[in-house]
């Protein structure tokens, strides 16, 4: 069987509804565990003191927010060489999760920046970038409700997504190559020097698989939610053609 | 709780707040538009089956 043939609506409709339920469990106690390890088991941070806990819901929010839009490009992207629904549809499906968790990771940011930087907003690369990818979520769902005819949406909120990608991508390694920024380097690091200690570590990855299981679920439930509105317009169109 | 985070408990509070309420949207949402639009499919379905 092909890895395409999953993409198939009926083939997806099937599976999605098996893997829903787990998944949509898991994201719930993983969340659960990971916000009540991070806020109430783990000590103050040396320099940032109790701000630290902050981060658990912060570097989870960010994560998903960048690579939900990258998840939105590899899905754009075999809309417009192979024409598979199901994957133009799932980028749609994951747009507005994508601008609840820039949204999210803004938020906390600020909050976290106010009393640790001294200001909750500058305008250094990797906020700004990330303030951009915002409007691109904006722009990308605006342009989807404005066009009219399905195929030809699709083609544009494509093409507009692979543009946006470039601030999604600034987002995530500006922090590298922009050394003027206010925003210190990566949170989770593979360099053992730069690695953040076992007792943050631990509840910021579970707190991190809790916020992925919870995108899965939902774009899954979204995604399903596309397919049925497809398929109204269908029998809708059908009745009006007989 | 307050005194239980130290000096930054309310940057703490309001983070956590607005992450978890920002989330129930999320899903509330999701679940509500999932139902309504299932709805609509069995109606339109019933209805072609009809006519």
């Amino acid at each position: 069987m092909s890895v395409w043939e999953f993409a198939n609506p009926n083939n997806f409709m099937s599976w999605s509804k098996k893997l829903i339920p787990s998944f949509g469990f898991l994201a719930f106690f993983t969340i659960i565990i990971g916000f009540v390890w991070g806020l109430f088991f783990t000590p103050d941070d040396a320099v940032q003191g109790s701000a630290v806990k902050i981060l658990f819901v912060h570097v989870p929010s960010a994560f998903l927010a960048i690579n939900i839009y990258l998840m939105m490009f590899f899905a754009s992207l075999i809309w417009l060489v192979r024409r598979h629904h199901v994957s133009v549809l799932a980028a749609k499906a994951a747009a507005p999760i994508g601008i609840v968790m820039t949204i999210s990771a803004i938020c906390t940011g600020a909050l976290w920046g106010k009393p640790m930087w001294g200001t909750a907003w500058a305008w250094d690369p990797r906020l700004t970038s990330f303030a951009l990818m915002l409007f691109f979520y904006f722009a990308y769902i605006a342009l989807w409700n404005a066009i009219g005819s399905n195929d030809k949406a699709a083609d544009l909120t494509s093409i507009l997504c692979l543009v946006g990608t470039i601030f999604a991508l600034l987002s995530r390694y500006a922090v590298f190559f922009w050394d003027q920024g206010l925003h210190q380097g990566p949170s989770l690091s593979l360099d053992k020097q730069e690695h953040m200690s076992d007792v943050f570590f631990y509840p910021l990855i579970l707190s991190m698989m809790g916020f992925v299981l919870l995108f899965l679920t939902l774009v899954l439930i979204r995604t399903r939610t596309e397919v049925r509105k497809r398929r109204i317009e269908t029998i809708l169109s059908q009745n009006i053609t007989k | 709780m307050i005194g239980f985070f130290g000096k930054y408990s309310t940057s703490i509070i309001a983070a956590y707040s607005v992450t978890i309420f920002l989330l129930v949207i999320c899903v509330l949402v999701t679940i509500f538009n999932s139902r309504r639009v299932k709805k609509l499919l069995s109606q339109v379905e019933n209805s072609s089956k009809q006519s």
